[in-house]
């Protein structure tokens, strides 16, 4: 019985942690765009979120857009990635860093 | 510990667990659609300025959409600059919304603008008086605050901005020491009761009308901020000559200025 319970405790925290580490990405991802589309630079925004975030960054069109993938935890949730998008209109001092 | 605490606790961790996911995923849709609303209105904003070159809504509906949201409304007031957009996104509990709108810090002129009266006119300065009346024709010297902002009377196309070309007039030569280097002025085409009408401003400060985002082709509203006044050309001091003629031209006017701008 007591594993069944275990498991059911970690699918419910590992979901919470889960929900919460992608609301990280997506508002974080949203606030680089505009920085980094806009001619400033969206690393201290990136910093804070600490090691373990990839970005990648990507020009679609008149747009800058920037996807951060995270994996939230070790353990099972090693085996997850949480991903965040974020877009913004760019302009002549905005791009790719 | 007992198989039915046990069996409590699973219950209660999804009792509780389950919602908390389904708020999170909520929470997430939120804040999704609120970067979506922020990027969009500031593109448009970005747009509208002529920071960018795209059409402001359609420009505001792309970033919604690389962002998996629906652009709803898009609103632009061009006097300020300022955008309006709303934007939702579907979720399993609903849509949600969020709304944002961007400007310039401050609009072009310091969002200072001529009171417009009900002709569609304006006074072309921040002080409603002259410094001297009729001369040269119709032309009158307007009276100007600290700021020097000069606007334009009317909505029209500018036409012109720079140096007028013309020489060292004659009050000049007799007094020298009054010519300041070529006269800078900016000319607007105004379209009134089927008429075209043109507006100058003349001793203009150099370059003031690039730095308030006015150049020649621009279509500009009634009180919109065009210039500052200076002292290019001839003249004893610091003031702006405004002439309003039937020709496209700044010397010796044909219209009496106080019957569309009404009394100073």
């Amino acid at each position: 019985m007591l594993p069944v319970v275990l498991v059911v405790l970690g699918l419910v925290l590992g979901g919470v942690a889960l929900a919460a580490h992608r609301i990280t990405l997506v508002s974080a991802a949203s606030d680089a765009a505009r920085l980094q589309a806009r001619g400033d630079s969206a690393e201290e925004r990136l910093a804070v979120l600490g090691p373990g975030v990839e970005a990648e960054w990507r020009e679609e069109g008149s747009l800058l857009c920037v996807d951060l993938n995270a994996t939230p935890g070790g353990g099972l949730l090693a085996a997850l990635s949480v991903r965040g998008t974020g877009c913004a209109a760019r302009n002549d001092l905005g791009g790719v860093p | 510990m007992s198989a039915p605490v046990v069996l409590a606790c699973a219950f209660a961790a999804v009792i509780v667990g389950v919602p908390v996911i389904s708020a999170s995923a909520h929470l997430e849709a939120r804040h999704r659609v609120a970067g979506a609303a922020d990027a969009a209105a500031l593109a448009a904003a970005d747009a509208l300025s002529g920071l960018l070159e795209a059409d402001p809504c359609a420009l505001a509906a792309d970033v919604a959409s690389a962002a998996g949201t629906v652009l709803r409304d898009c609103e632009m007031e061009t006097r300020t600059g300022e955008a309006r957009t709303v934007v939702t996104v579907l979720t399993p509990f609903g849509t949600v919304e969020a709304r944002a709108r961007a400007a310039p810090l401050l609009p072009p002129g310091g969002g200072l603008h001529g009171a417009v009266g009900e002709n569609g006119w304006a006074w072309p300065s921040a002080v409603r008086g002259v410094t001297q009346g009729f001369h040269d024709g119709f032309a009158i010297d307007l009276a100007v605050d600290d700021a020097g902002l000069l606007f334009a009377p009317y909505a029209g196309v500018v036409v012109q901005v720079g140096t007028d070309g013309g020489g060292m007039p004659a009050a000049c030569i007799a007094s020298p020491s009054w010519w300041r280097g070529p006269n800078h002025s900016v000319m607007i085409r105004h379209d009134f009761e089927g008429v075209s009408i043109y507006s100058s401003h003349n001793h203009i400060s150099p370059g003031s009308t690039g730095s308030l985002g006015v150049s020649v082709g621009d279509r500009v509203s009634a009180g919109q901020p065009v210039a500052r006044a200076g002292m290019s050309g001839c003249t004893s001091g610091a003031h702006t000559h405004f002439t309003l003629s039937t020709r496209p031209e700044n010397a010796f006017p044909d219209l009496d200025p106080f019957e569309y701008l009404g009394p100073p």
